[in-house]
């Protein structure tokens, strides 16, 4: 009788209440909005991370502690800079390091996947000459050391080698190589020119 | 003269070190949904640099975060220990979990005064 009269009392509750009074005594009730309207109602501004989960491979549980570089004890870019001579990292221009001179020299031995067992991305070393500028080449022997396919493809590069006209003005703006390349961004500084214009001759 | 060549060397030590302090290339500071929220909790930051030595960019890119600071999903501290975003990597066992010690490693005090 008194079960009854809880469970009468319950549903003649306010949501509100009622979504208060689940959550006290159960575990794992989602968020009011999500309860009321589980199918329609995503958290705001979240839908996307909410809808799917955004990382599908397997996760690292423990990374490596043994054995990584040294480089990996600093905490502060001042001491990476002071740091980065000592441990033979050139330094790229407008206070950047040259971080392919440290995967070349094993500075850094960044990990290419979260799942240990996994095999390394897919890769390829063609050379795509840029439309419209004779003398600009991509790489993708050296854009591949660090990036997957998807990363570039097809939402900043359409996959058809040499398909994409840009300017330079573009690439400030942000797009093509600009996702990556310029002021303050993780890769090499647009204004160092000669990284692409450098014609192939003159380097030998 | 002799006694103004030092001070001129730290005053240019001074300004080379303020000008690195200003943070490594590629930092990427976050915009916050709520900007007064700044004054309690400073603004977090993400430093690329410290990831590329331990991961390339394909590990986090595009899977988990846009290619494109501007396209990331509003990040929360509630997501992160959830395990999703930075907590897929931060937490507790893969690297460094978010607790009342490392706040200042992602919402570092702002250096401008």
């Amino acid at each position: 009788m008194a079960v009854a009269g809880a469970a009468a009392l319950f549903v003649a509750c306010a949501p509100q209440t009622r979504h208060r009074l689940l959550s006290t005594f159960l575990d794992g009730v989602p968020p009011y909005e999500q309860w009321l309207h589980p199918e329609t109602v995503k958290a705001p501004g979240t839908a996307e991370m909410v809808a799917k989960p955004k990382f599908t491979g397997p996760m690292l549980r423990e990374f490596p502690r043994e054995g990584r570089p040294a480089i990996e004890q600093l905490s502060t870019w001042e001491e990476a800079l002071a740091a980065l001579p000592r441990l033979k990292v050139p330094k790229a221009p407008k206070n950047a390091a040259d971080w392919i001179a440290a995967l070349d020299n094993k500075v850094i031995a960044p990990l290419r996947s979260l799942d240990k067992d996994a095999p390394p991305p897919e890769s390829r070393d063609t050379e795509v000459p840029i439309k419209g500028d004779e003398g600009v080449t991509f790489r993708h022997a050296t854009h591949g050391r660090w990036l997957a396919c998807e990363n570039c493809h097809d939402a900043i590069f359409p996959k058809k080698a040499g398909e994409t006209e840009m300017t330079m003005d573009e690439l400030g703006d942000g797009k093509y190589c600009g996702v990556c390349h310029g002021k303050g961004k993780i890769a090499l500084d647009l204004k160092v020119c000669a990284a692409c214009h450098a014609k192939e001759k003159e380097e030998g | 003269m002799r006694a103004i060549r030092p001070h001129l060397a730290v005053v240019i030590a001074v300004l080379a070190s303020a000008r690195i302090a200003l943070g490594a290339p590629g930092d990427i500071t976050f915009e916050r949904a709520e900007p007064e929220a700044s004054e309690v909790i400073p603004v977090s930051v993400f430093s690329p640099w410290k990831h590329r030595m331990r991961f390339t960019c394909n590990v986090c890119h595009p899977a988990l975060f846009p290619m494109k600071s501007k396209e990331v999903p509003p990040i929360t501290m509630d997501e992160i220990k959830a395990g999703k975003a930075c907590g897929v990597c931060h937490n507790g066992k893969g690297a460094w979990t978010s607790s009342i010690n490392t706040c200042v490693r992602c919402h570092p005090r702002p250096l401008k005064k």
